[in-house]
Parts: structure tokens; C-alpha cells; sequence
């Protein structure tokens, strides 16, 4: 089964225009960034994780709906990330993501507990699912 | 029986193209994914409904005596068409679907940039070559070429432009591109090509 989280990252991390706002701070499968991490101090960062979805007919693709939060130092710098995470990400097509569109357009809030600055967005994804062929 | 090959699974749009009938088809080797098609072929703007295509064919059925089921069947007609709607209303894009020639100007010195259509008396159908591309990636991401070539089709305005305020649509124009049968070509109908492989 392929690294669903893995994969994603590995496409956004081949991304010029992302690379050029967020550097290396995607963090797969997680809700807010790891410890030590401030938005002002660090900078822009994209944190996502798979919430659902399925897979098709044969299983050789994974369905996923996957959570982005993009996190800035103001809510101006939050959607800088969110808008080169949709141009990195939105109707792109390779082997293993074979297709990503948006499901939910992003909304700007705010962490409760961090006050940090982040735009929520969700993208619906076809992955390929390597496998062994199975018959029958 | 070949086995399951994930990457012949393919999601992509499809980007149409026309050209006057007789245009060369873009070549496999140099006109890559997503390049223009070159020489007279033209890019049909955006759509706003996916491209379908769709054959279909008349059978009859040979019937003897001896057997209750047919011995044999044999192809009596076939047609073809692909459909869309264009999301871009011009005077181009509504020439193909209703006829006439759309004249244009470029604004000037107290005279405004236009584009206009007249529009009807006309017997005979305009023909055109239509194409559309898909692209399909590989195992190593590749990006490979799907084509499909009309070689001859009229192109018939398919439905109504709708104008609302209310609508939660926008207006576009439907169109269905109706395949001729290539009378240089011994009556073919169209080209599927497949590029399974970039050159080595």
C-alpha cells in the first residue's frame, strides 16, 4: 500500500513556488507544527493529515481527504502559504498523485490555545496505490 | 492477457483543438504533453463541462433457417461526436456552433475594441478537424500524450445560452462536434493515439 502521507509530502517538497514560501516546514500527519516551532521565529509552515476517504473499485487507488493547515506569522502571511499550497497542489496530475482538487477553499483562524495564525483548507486526492496485482 | 499496469488508469481533463479539414495531425515525436499542436490548429478555450465522445453503430443481424441466432452480424452505419461547452462566449467560439464569419477590430482613437457575428441563409456547413488531448503520467512521471483526431466534423450549437442573475451558473455554449466520414481516407472516422513511452 503506498505511504499515502509520504507521497504527499514528497510532491509538495518538489514544489519551486512552495519550497520558495515554506522551505522544508511540511509536516505530514500532524496537527500543529512540532515543539520549538513559532511562526514568527521559524516562519511559514503546512501541517496536514488524512481524515477519511476510501478507495476505488480495484484498490488501486487511495481516495484520500486530507486537513492543510498552513500557519503564517499574521493571517496575511497564512494565506501566502495557503495560496502556494493551492497552486502546488490544486488540479496537478503525476504517477503517484494522480489528481488533487480543492474540496473546501480556505478559511483564516486562529490556534485557541497558540493564537498562531493559520488558513484551513482541505483537498480531495487520487493517489495510486502500489500494490501487489492481485487476481481473481 | 496482459496484466493490470496502474499507470494505463489515467485522470485527466481533455483540451480540444480545431484546424480546417486536411491539417496535418501534431507529430508524435516533437509536439510533446501539453504543447500547442502547431501549424493551423487552434486551442478551444476554457470549457466548463467535461469533453465526452462517443461511437456508436447499426448492426444487422444475418439470419438463416437452420439457427435461431444469428450466424453473423454485419456493421450498416456507424457515427461519432464529442460534446462540451465552451465557457468562453466570443464570436469565434459562436461562429463554430452557428456559422457565419466574425469580424474584429482593435480599439482605436475614440472607437471602441469589437467583435461581431451575423448570423443565418447559410446552406452549406462549415467542416472542420478536431482533436483532444489528455495526458496520462507513467511509473517514472512521465508525462505522456493522449490524442483522439476528427479528421472531418461539423460542430452544431447543442442546447441554449442561458443569461441569469439568479442562476448559481454562468452562461456558456454547448457545442457537439458530429464526425464525417474522411472521403480522403477511405471513410475513416477518427485517430486514438496513445504515446506509451517518451523516445529513448
Amino acid at each position: 500500500m503506498t505511504d499515502a502521507p509520504k507521497a504527499i509530502r514528497d510532491f509538495l517538497l518538489a514544489q519551486p513556488g512552495l519550497m520558495a514560501v515554506v522551505e522544508t516546514r511540511i509536516y505530514a500527519e500532524r496537527d500543529t507544527p512540532p515543539p520549538g516551532y513559532t511562526p514568527a521565529g521559524t516562519g511559514p509552515a503546512i501541517c496536514f493529515r488524512v481524515r477519511g476517504g476510501g478507495q476505488d473499485y480495484e484498490g488501486v487507488h487511495l481516495l484520500p481527504s486530507v486537513q492543510f493547515k498552513c500557519y503564517g506569522a499574521t493571517e496575511v502571511e497564512a494565506n501566502e502559504a495557503y495560496r502556494v499550497l493551492y497552486d502546488a497542489l490544486n488540479d496537478r496530475q503525476a504517477y503517484i498523485i494522480k489528481h488533487a482538487q480543492v474540496e473546501t477553499l480556505g478559511q483564516t483562524l486562529r490556534e485557541p490555545e497558540t493564537g498562531w495564525a493559520f488558513v484551513l483548507v482541505f483537498f480531495g486526492l487520487l493517489i495510486t496505490n502500489e500494490q501487489e496485482v492481485k487476481y481473481g | 492477457m496482459a496484466d493490470p499496469v496502474v499507470a494505463n488508469v489515467f485522470k485527466s481533463g481533455a483540451i480540444l483543438w480545431y484546424a480546417p479539414v486536411g491539417e496535418t495531425i501534431p507529430d508524435k515525436d516533437t509536439i510533446g504533453a501539453g504543447d500547442p499542436w502547431g501549424g493551423n490548429w487552434q486551442r478551444l478555450g476554457f470549457t466548463k463541462a467535461p469533453v465526452t465522445f462517443a461511437y456508436e453503430r447499426e448492426v444487422a443481424d444475418i439470419n438463416v433457417e437452420e439457427y435461431l441466432a444469428p450466424i453473423d452480424k454485419y456493421r450498416i452505419a456507424e457515427k461519432a461526436q464529442a460534446e462540451t461547452t465552451l465557457a468562453e462566449l466570443t464570436a469565434d467560439y459562436l461562429s463554430l456552433g452557428v456559422g457565419g464569419t466574425p469580424t474584429e477590430a482593435a480599439a482605436g482613437a475614440g472607437t471602441v475594441g469589437y467583435e461581431e457575428l451575423e448570423v443565418g441563409g447559410e446552406f452549406r456547413l462549415t467542416k472542420y478537424a478536431v482533436g483532444f488531448e489528455g495526458i496520462r503520467y507513467d511509473a517514472n512521471d512521465n508525462d505522456l500524450p493522449l490524442r483522439l483526431f476528427m479528421y472531418r466534423a461539423v460542430i452544431t450549437l447543442n442546447g441554449e445560452l442561458e443569461f441569469s442573475k439568479r442562476s448559481d451558473d454562468f452562461p456558456g455554449l454547448p457545442i457537439v462536434i458530429e464526425l464525417l466520414a474522411d472521403t480522403d481516407n477511405n471513410g475513416k472516422l477518427f485517430k486514438f493515439q496513445r504515446v506509451t513511452a517518451p523516445a529513448t
